[in-house]
């Protein structure tokens, strides 16, 4: 392979491929490919190669010039978009002697001009024909800035020319949808080449491919889509996000105290709530035992509430939690249960035409925060009852419903779920935690000063660090040993014998509890760097899970007077 | 896709095409000018009038999949055919029915099958350009086929003796056109395996695969031949046109599979249409009138499109762009769009439905409604797609799209077409197939016949119902005979309504014991049903609305929960909150198993035979051991009684099921423990309920006598416990022995049984029992006692009302004044008593004597009086 310039095969691919693959094809022998790309491929194989691709996620479309090469990290909004065959291999139709009898037009839509002399027939028994599978791609939602940050050379992509026919009205950046919210969230049509192996719904993906515009729609509402072909691509690594240096192994437990006294800060100091908003942070939820294990949708309540200015909006002090969160957590998505929100903002995804998009189709592992401060009184329409019930069913199922027509499809998810609210949260959850009541004012004080808040930006340096704690310790592998599983058994059995002896009146223990224990002794393990289950931390997390006992029965009295 | 056809623009050698090229008056030419078969218009759907001032860009439009693109309109070598004039010459194209599917005999003789091999006599076999057909052998075997074919060839080899009787011997096909000469429908359906059967067919079979685009037409042309063959007096009506529709192909392709090298194939997929648009009125013939001097012109549609003449072809006129569109002289046909979704069964785990685009013509535009299941087959296609006319550049893509030969429904794996809940007034839609679709395959059968072999079965399928719950193994088990259902019994005498098979239970219990759990997979089983929760259900959620429809502002029913479950399972989770109106409505259903509305216009009755499964919480969130059933479930008795077993779960604790369920959950968290999924026994939910499905509708025992005995024993010992104690109650009630009756036919179901066996009915009275047992034990004194379930006060407490109210009658007899101070009366009878009278229990005893008129009560409340009526209380004593 003859060494390739960087700025060529980002300039123009489509030639360099070409050339390679006529290289790499003798005379007269069966079209080969595949190997040239594979090779194609490997030229960015080195991290700062890779980082010379503009970015799509970063540049706006009208800014990338058609057949140059970009990356896209996305979310697989619509797996369905369409199928289109194509002429993979051309065939000329009178080759001159000698010469290649095919042309490789793969990676784009365009036909070649060949002249006059050489009329392009549609149909040709010689033409090598193949199906690429269409997927609608969008930003990963929710996505924090930090994580891929913006490379320095970006406006080296302006490439003059790149403007031409911006004021062309059909050219659309994104599909239009009234049912979402819009950040203007850069979205594309990604063309895929092979044929197993496609992406599924809602997961994240990275591409590298051929920049270009697709028409889409019939011929009436047609409109031009930003589109991919995509050469290359790979599901996005978990944890996702995780910055690229090498996860930190040592002073975990120092760490995770580091981390929680910044998650306390954020919710005004109190130390039990924070511990559970790291848990929620770290959880994750197993499907393969046909039931969710290890879910952990956190119920902060008795937050202090403040009537947000925009009702499609968090309101200030959940964005304030929000913010802090992000600053250290990749992927958070707020869900402000305001009643304008649920009625006109759809939550599970529906076909209609194409596959559009709700908002809980997001990929596992980010953050859901829903903040219920912001519900009030007044009726929910058609669309806010549907919201309602499908948040009802992903939050005691983990699991997402895609309305198809005459048939609607469960996929099970993984996305960690926090209900910010000031009573009782009216959506299913694992586990309330009430605020101390010394938060509010803490929290108010701090949105009052939020632009010279201490307490978030000083640990700016820190951020990184702890970015880098979440990411290692969502990998950690964790196990009980069959000790501590006998001790956990044994205290179960005790435990409801003694609620029974003594207190009839008082309700014993039951399998609900113990999962829940189990699953913060989980948490706590992990968050400290532990790969198995020892005394001290499940001494320490029914420690915690009692004081949290008491404290929601604490709050549900003073609610009731 | 591979193969070139004809195409007129490459130089068509005579040796192929017998000197006929550009003339399409041969029924293999045609193949490609056949309206339905070939709309192969790039902007798929429409074929529209295209002006050649459209230029280049216009061109390729023609001949969809094969005509060169890109250049200007000269290349079209050899004799124009954009256009012919030929209203007013009598040639071949002006046969009776459509230019575009000339059929030979008609321009020619009848039956002169070897005309073409006539008129080119050096070619001995002569094939259409790019295919293996071999248009004088393919005819001749279709001919032959159609003449010969017995359905004898279709037997097995063990169903040999079948083969003597008379229909199998009898030609078949002859009978099938007299048929569709009586209807005077002239569409033939071709049952493709027919084909495969019929030995000689084989290599034609293959051929309609391959090439359907040649084969069908030929076929068309032989079955047209062949008709006025055996019918000659419908010679002379003309204008017929045959069409052959070849269904019921060797292979079913999933959508999924379906890829450039199936294009052009006849292929045959199964989907859920989910969209279908307005009928497209697509122009078959134009008919264009010169402005200056009234010439009148038509031009047929040629691959796909119609060329709109520039100038007028008469001599005299032969003015320029005079030509115009007279569009009600024009002809057109039917034509619709349609979309096609995967259905559930065939989207792989994680995925996304495909879809595909179907286009139907003619006859078969409106045979199915967005919403059916289909079984299709047809032709795969590729269009190119048409650039922008605005750019430049020229697309190297195709859309795909499926043009439909054969639509099939398949709706029969709906349980609501189960001949065994279709009442007597209801109208089912029988397809015309005389085969429906098979919704199993063999192997699967037979694997269902083995599972039902198997000695652990009634554990193992149980267990299979919810794996990842612990315990409650009883609940399963009722769960599952639930699912698989009793049968539906009709009287001979009509006057008498069909009982019901479906059973319905009830889960009441302590919080955290999966409860909802195991509704929910119940829900998932189920092929048919509805996951509700009680405190969020309304009335007409559960049954039906009426509203107006946004479109047409016509008053709709719209189905609520029930109705939507009909033939299926209606899960009622947290049946405690529901409203008292609401549960109200549950009457009906549950035993007349119909929802009736009266409301805006609209009076209804509609089905809703569902069971129901409906979990509840005790009253006070915790059981309370010293309330009854009644009181805990706070369910009213008259409901609970509908209820075919009710299960009380108690969170007992227990040293030796907690420490397991410990364990369960303990597992749970560790990361290399063995799933569960891989236990012994277990069956995976899809089998699951493909053997439920399967049991449902092919199985439908019949009680033996000895099943009938051990029923009747189980019924009349549940009665004795009753009488044991010498208390004359009514314990057992005939729906426990209904209830019996059922769950038994359900466990005969599951052993895929025709009759209901002695073992069969041993298990339904235990879990009868099991049920009662535990719900319907005294709360005083543990006996079993249905009156808890009937009346909602315990016989025991019957018993001693009645007594108390014995004595208090003794009591005011006794005394000298009439009147009676409350109080009094209490404490000299609590005096007599060995238990202390709760103040309640008095109070419905004086209530009960006020209402039989033994005693009178005034005063206000801490200064009653009890005044008896003298003769009264006397009778009473």
């Amino acid at each position: 392979m003859q060494p390739t310039d960087i700025t060529d095969c980002v300039q123009a691919p489509l030639t360099v491929l070409a050339s390679r693959v006529a290289a790499a094809t003798p005379a007269n022998s069966a079209p080969q490919e595949a190997e040239a790309v594979q090779h194609f491929c490997k030229v960015f194989d080195a991290r700062s190669d890779y980082d010379q691709i503009p970015s799509f996620n970063t540049t706006t479309a009208h800014a990338i010039t058609p057949g140059t090469l970009v990356r896209f990290r996305c979310m697989v909004q619509d797996p369905g978009f369409g199928h289109e065959m194509y002429i993979k291999w051309l065939a000329i139709a009178s080759p001159a002697p000698g010469a290649a009898t095919h042309r490789f037009i793969k990676y784009t839509d365009q036909l070649p001009v060949l002249g006059d002399a050489e009329p392009v027939h549609y149909h040709s028994p010689d033409h090598v024909y193949d199906e690429k599978h269409l997927c609608y791609c969008v930003a990963v939602p929710g996505e924090q800035s930090w994580v891929d940050p913006l490379p320095s050379h970006t406006s080296a992509t302006n490439a003059p020319g790149a403007t031409d026919d911006q004021s062309n009205s059909r050219r659309r950046l994104a599909l239009p949808d009234k049912h979402l919210p819009h950040q203007a969230a850069p979205a594309a049509v990604v063309k895929f080449y092979t044929a197993d192996n496609l992406p599924r719904a809602a997961e994240a993906i990275e591409v590298m491919g051929v920049f270009d515009w697709t028409v889409h729609g019939d011929e009436d509402h047609e409109i031009e889509l930003p589109c991919i072909h995509a050469l290359y691509y790979h599901p996005l690594a978990w944890p996702l996000g995780a910055p690229a240096e090498t996860p930190v192994q040592d002073g975990l437990q120092a760490q995770q105290a580091a981390m929680l006294t910044y998650l306390s800060r954020l919710l005004g100091q109190d130390d039990l709530a924070a511990h559970y908003l790291l848990f929620a942070l770290l959880a994750s939820t197993d499907h393969t035992h046909g039931l969710p294990v290890g879910r952990m949708v956190v119920n902060l309540c008795n937050f202090p509430s403040e009537a947000a200015a925009d009702p499609l909006k968090l309101s200030p002090l959940v964005e304030q939690v929000a913010e802090g969160v992000g600053q250290v957590f990749p992927f958070t998505v707020g869900l402000p249960l305001s009643l304008d929100f649920l009625n006109s903002v759809r939550c599970s995804p529906k076909s209609d035409e194409h596959l559009l998009p709700g908002i809980l189709q997001t990929i596992t592992g980010s953050l859901l925060l829903i903040d219920e401060t912001a519900m009030q009184s007044g009726q929910l329409k058609d669309q806010g009852v549907r919201n309602v019930q499908t948040l009802h069913q992903f939050l005691s199922e983990q699991t997402v419903r895609y309305e198809f027509p005459y048939q609607s499809i469960d996929f099970a998810t993984n996305i960690r779920t926090v209900i910010v609210s000031e009573g009782k949260s009216f959506l299913p959850n694992d586990c309330r935690v009430p605020l101390h009541t010394t938060a509010h004012a803490a929290i108010k004080a701090q949105a009052a000063n939020a632009l010279s808040a201490p307490s978030l930006s000083d640990s700016t340096d820190l951020w990184p660090q702890w970015r880098r704690y979440l990411a290692t310790c969502q990998t950690t592998d964790y196990t009980i040993a069959p000790a501590m599983a006998e001790k956990i058994q044994a205290e179960y059995v005790q435990e409801r014998k003694q609620a029974t002896g003594t207190t009839p009146d008082n309700q014993a223990t039951n399998q609900g509890e113990l999962s829940l224990k189990l699953t913060v002794a989980k948490l706590l393990a992990i968050s400290r760097g532990l790969t198995t289950l020892d005394d001290a931390t499940w001494a320490h997390a029914c420690d915690l899970e009692r004081e949290r006992k008491d404290r929601v029965c604490t709050f549900d009295e003073a609610q009731r007077k | 896709m591979v193969q070139q056809q004809p195409s007129s623009d490459a130089p068509t050698p005579p040796s192929q095409l017998g000197g006929m090229a550009g003339q399409p008056s041969s029924p293999y030419s045609s193949a490609q000018g056949r309206g339905p078969r070939n709309p192969a218009t790039p902007d798929v759907f429409g074929a529209s009038v295209s002006s050649s001032q459209r230029g280049e860009m216009g061109n390729y439009l023609g001949g969809g999949s094969r005509v060169p693109v890109g250049t200007p309109s000269g290349q079209f070598g050899g004799p124009p055919v954009a256009y012919s004039p030929f209203p007013s010459t009598p040639g071949p194209m002006s046969a009776p029915h459509s230019a575009a599917t000339p059929h030979p005999f008609h321009s020619d003789m009848p039956s002169t099958m070897d005309t073409p091999a006539a008129d080119d006599p050096t070619a001995t076999v002569r094939v259409i350009w790019g295919t293996t057909v071999d248009i004088q052998e393919s005819m001749t075997l279709f001919r032959d086929f159609l003449y010969e074919f017995r359905l004898k060839y279709k037997l097995g080899p063990t169903e040999g003796d079948r083969a003597q009787q008379p229909e199998y011997q009898e030609p078949y096909y002859p009978r099938v056109l007299q048929q569709m000469r009586d209807a005077e429908n002239f569409n033939l359906n071709l049952d493709c395996s027919n084909l495969m059967a019929y030995p000689r067919c084989v290599k034609l079979y293959h051929q309609l695969v391959q090439y359907p685009q040649e084969i069908i037409p030929l076929m068309d042309h032989v079955l047209t031949q062949t008709f006025l063959e055996l019918f000659r007096d419908m010679d002379e009506q003309g204008g017929l046109e045959f069409t052959v529709r070849p269904y019921n192909l060797a292979q079913t392709v999933n959508m999924r599979e379906l890829n450039p090298g199936d294009m052009d194939k006849l292929v045959s997929i199964k989907g859920l249409l989910i969209r279908s648009s307005a009928v497209i009125p697509d122009m078959k013939q134009a008919f264009f009138r010169c402005s200056n001097c009234d010439f009148a012109l038509l031009a047929a549609i040629d691959r796909g499109r119609i060329s709109e003449p520039t100038k007028c072809p008469r001599e005299m006129c032969h003015s320029n762009g005079t030509m115009q569109l007279v569009h009600n002289r024009s002809q057109f046909a039917d034509k619709q769009v349609c979309r096609l979704q995967e259905t559930p069964d065939m989207i792989p785990d994680g995925q996304t439905p495909h879809t595909v685009s179907l286009c139907v013509y003619d006859e078969l535009v409106d045979v199915s409604k967005p919403g059916d299941r289909l079984e299709i087959t047809g032709i795969f296609r590729g269009v190119p797609v048409r650039p922008n006319p605005r750019h430049r550049t020229m697309k190297s893509l195709f859309r795909t799209y499926i043009d439909v030969v054969h639509i099939r429904k398949s709706n029969q794996h709906r349980l609501s077409s189960d001949r065994d809940l279709t009442g007597d007034n209801e109208y089912v839609v029988d397809f015309q197939e005389e085969e429906q679709v098979q919704t199993l395959t063999n192997e699967q059968e037979q694997e269902i016949m083995q599972w039902s072999q198997k000695p652990q079965l009634y554990d193992s399928l149980s267990r299979s119902l919810a794996p990842s719950i612990f315990q409650l193994d009883d609940v399963k088990k009722a769960i599952l005979l639930q699912l698989f259902g009793g049968t539906t019994k009709r009287f001979q005498e009509k006057a008498i309504p069909k009982s019901r098979g479906e059973i319905n239970l009830l889960l009441v219990g302590d919080p955290g014991i999966s409860k909802s759990q195991m509704l929910k997979y119940a829900h998932k089983i189920a092929p048919r049903g509805v996951y509700t929760s009680g405190k969020g259900s309304s009335a007409v959620g559960l049954t039906a609305y009426v509203t107006r429809d946004p479109d047409t502002r016509q008053v709709v029913l719209e189905s609520g929960a029930l109705v939507l479950s009909d033939g299926g399972i209606c899960c009622i989770d947290e049946f405690d909150k529901m409203s008292d109106s609401t549960r109200s409505i549950l009457h009906e259903v549950m035993e007349q198993q119909t929802v009736s509305i009266a409301k805006a216009g609209i009076i209804a009755t509609l089905n809703a035979r569902t069971s129901i499964l409906a979990s509840a919480n005790p009253k006070e969130s915790k059981w309370q051991p010293h309330l009854s059933v009644t009181e805990n479930a706070n369910i009213p008795p008259p409901l609970l009684s509908r209820f075919d077993v009710v299960f009380v779960l108690i969170d007992k604790v227990d040293d030796f099921e907690d420490r397991r369920l410990a364990k369960h959950l303990v597992s749970l968290y560790v990361e290399d423990q063995p799933k569960v999924t891989n236990q012994p026994f277990i069956m995976p939910i899809e089998q699951l309920t493909r053997y439920i499905t399967y049991a449902r509708r092919n199985v439908h025992p019949v009680l033996t006598a000895e099943a009938c005995n051990i029923l009747t024993n189980a019924y009349v010992e549940l009665r004795k416990l009753g009488y044991s104690r010498n208390v004359k109650v009514f314990s057992c009630t005939t729906r426990q022995l209904e209830s019996m009756i059922r769950l038994a036919e359900a466990h005969a179901k599951m052993r895929l049984s025709p009759v209901v066996e002695a073992m069969d009915a041993m298990e339904a009275s235990r879990l009868v029992r099991t049920g009662i047992q535990l719900a319907a034990t005294d709360p005083l004194t543990g006996a079993i006692d249905l009156d808890l379930l009937t009346t909602g006060i315990s016989s025991h407490a019957r018993r001693f009302l009645d007594d108390m109210k014995k004595e208090l009658c003794q009591l005011l007899a006794k005394r000298s004044v009439p009147a009676t101070r409350w109080h009094v009366a209490l404490e000299e009878l609590n005096e007599q008593s060995s238990v202390e009278i709760a103040s309640k229990d008095f109070e419905q005893v004086l209530k009960e004597l006020e209402t039989e008129g033994v005693i009178q009560i005034t005063g206000e409340r801490g200064h009653r009086l009890i005044r008896r009526l003298n003769g009264a209380v006397r009778s009473a004593v």
